[in-house]
């Protein structure tokens, strides 16, 4: 190597091993390890996400956001003994990827001593993402998967009781939210991607602790604390429009650093201004979950895939 | 001769069906050309997932560290590697 990295910036004794091309800092491994984890409680207080006693269920995928969230908060924890952590994931059924991603799911969660739930695609929907995939639709394996993850990871979480369900949505995926909803013009979504969540009749408040961490800098967390990257890529991703906007935002974040968190805070400042119809007031007729009109969204799509709406 | 450790982790060891390869050059090498020659080793599949079509650059898709520190805390792709030198190759984006 042709010269040695040069000191944290930080604490000015430990050579760096990150810069940060938004901000100038550069960083040896405990001041990153540090910041991260700072980034995240400090996300936690600018929004309120929980209560000293909140019962938290966290949305454990098996990938490197969700691996990172999951020991952090526990570490977060020991600090309020009245606060409860349960894992929950969701086996969408596909083949490979899931069962890879499930399997480190499993082993952070016995690592960490945290309790851990599963629920599946089949036995909620009577259907994998796999055959979603393989049948004839009108939209891409994504639109299905999104709109039935939602579900599946609220009724997880109100399964075992928690009044907080936390995601590991990063940066990169706020950023990516906020204009895949611009572009679609879908303002209502938009006002959804809010940290904080919200507070709706039927649904376990959504929040997102990790949503100021760079996913770049959410790999390095993962790699620097010894975490399992997964090997097998989702098969249906490449059909969505957000892989679209995901590589035109890490170009552009090459070539001018800070584009993303310029996006996500845009999209905080103008969500105040947006002004939507309250939540859902009725009841699905067939499901009975909270829904603007007769029949909720995931009925809608398990319907039309069954060929029965 | 100047030799590389090239480590690979998550799907580009996936793509490239190795976890780790160590590769030769004569005279001096950056970590641009120690990445160029993993592609040509390891064809399309390895090119497909660490090259951004359009910049043609690893730069948005990978963090690569040399020695454990970022490129980017260096010198970049322009960071020249020395013999015996451990290139790790870490997927950014895991999408789904």
């Amino acid at each position: 190597m042709d010269s040695p990295a040069p000191l944290c910036t930080k604490c000015k004794s430990k050579p760096s091993v990150y810069l940060r091309p938004y901000s100038g800092e550069r960083l040896c491994v405990s001041c990153f390890t540090a910041s991260i984890r700072e980034r995240v409680e400090r996300a936690i207080a600018r929004f309120e996400m929980f209560d000293f006693d909140s019962r938290v269920a966290v949305a454990v995928s098996g990938g490197k956001d969700s691996l990172n969230l999951l020991h952090i908060l526990v570490e977060i924890e020991e600090r309020f003994p009245r606060a409860e952590l349960v894992a929950v994931s969701i086996d969408e059924g596909v083949r490979g990827y899931r069962d890879e991603a499930l399997g480190l799911a499993g082993e952070a969660c016995r690592h960490l001593g945290v309790e851990w739930i599963t629920l599946s695609f089949r036995d909620l929907f009577g259907l994998t993402a796999d055959e979603i995939a393989g049948r004839d639709r009108e939209l891409t394996p994504c639109s299905y998967c999104g709109v039935l993850r939602r579900r599946a990871l609220n009724e997880a979480a109100k399964r075992v009781g928690a009044d907080r369900l936390a995601t590991a949505h990063n940066l990169d995926d706020m950023a990516q939210t906020a204009l895949l909803n611009m572009m679609r013009g879908d303002l209502r979504r938009l006002t959804g991607m809010s940290p904080a969540g919200n507070e709706l009749a039927g649904f376990v408040r959504r929040v997102k602790p990790f949503c100021e961490v760079p996913e770049r800098e959410s790999t390095l967390y993962a790699y620097l604390r010894g975490f399992e990257f997964q090997s097998q890529p989702c098969p249906y991703a490449e059909e969505a429009m957000r892989t679209d906007i995901r590589r035109f935002l890490n170009r552009m974040e090459v070539k001018r650093p800070g584009t993303k968190f310029i996006i996500y805070r845009t999209a905080l400042n103008i969500i105040p201004q947006i002004r939507v119809e309250g939540g859902p007031s009725g009841r699905c007729r067939i499901c009975g979950e909270p829904t603007r009109g007769n029949v909720c969204r995931v009925c809608e799509l398990v319907g039309e895939l069954s060929g029965k709406v | 001769m100047i030799s590389v450790r090239v480590r690979m982790l998550g799907a580009l060891r996936e793509a490239s069906g190795k976890a780790e390869e160590v590769l030769s050059f004569e005279g001096e090498v950056d970590v641009d050309r120690v990445i160029r020659g993993l592609i040509e080793e390891h064809g399309d599949a390895l090119g497909t997932a660490l090259l951004d079509p359009v910049l043609r650059s690893p730069l948005p898709n990978a963090l690569i560290l040399l020695n454990g520190v970022e490129v980017n805390d260096l010198h970049g792709l322009g960071t020249r590697a020395g013999n015996g030198d451990t290139l790790t190759l870490i997927p950014v984006a895991h999408i789904g």
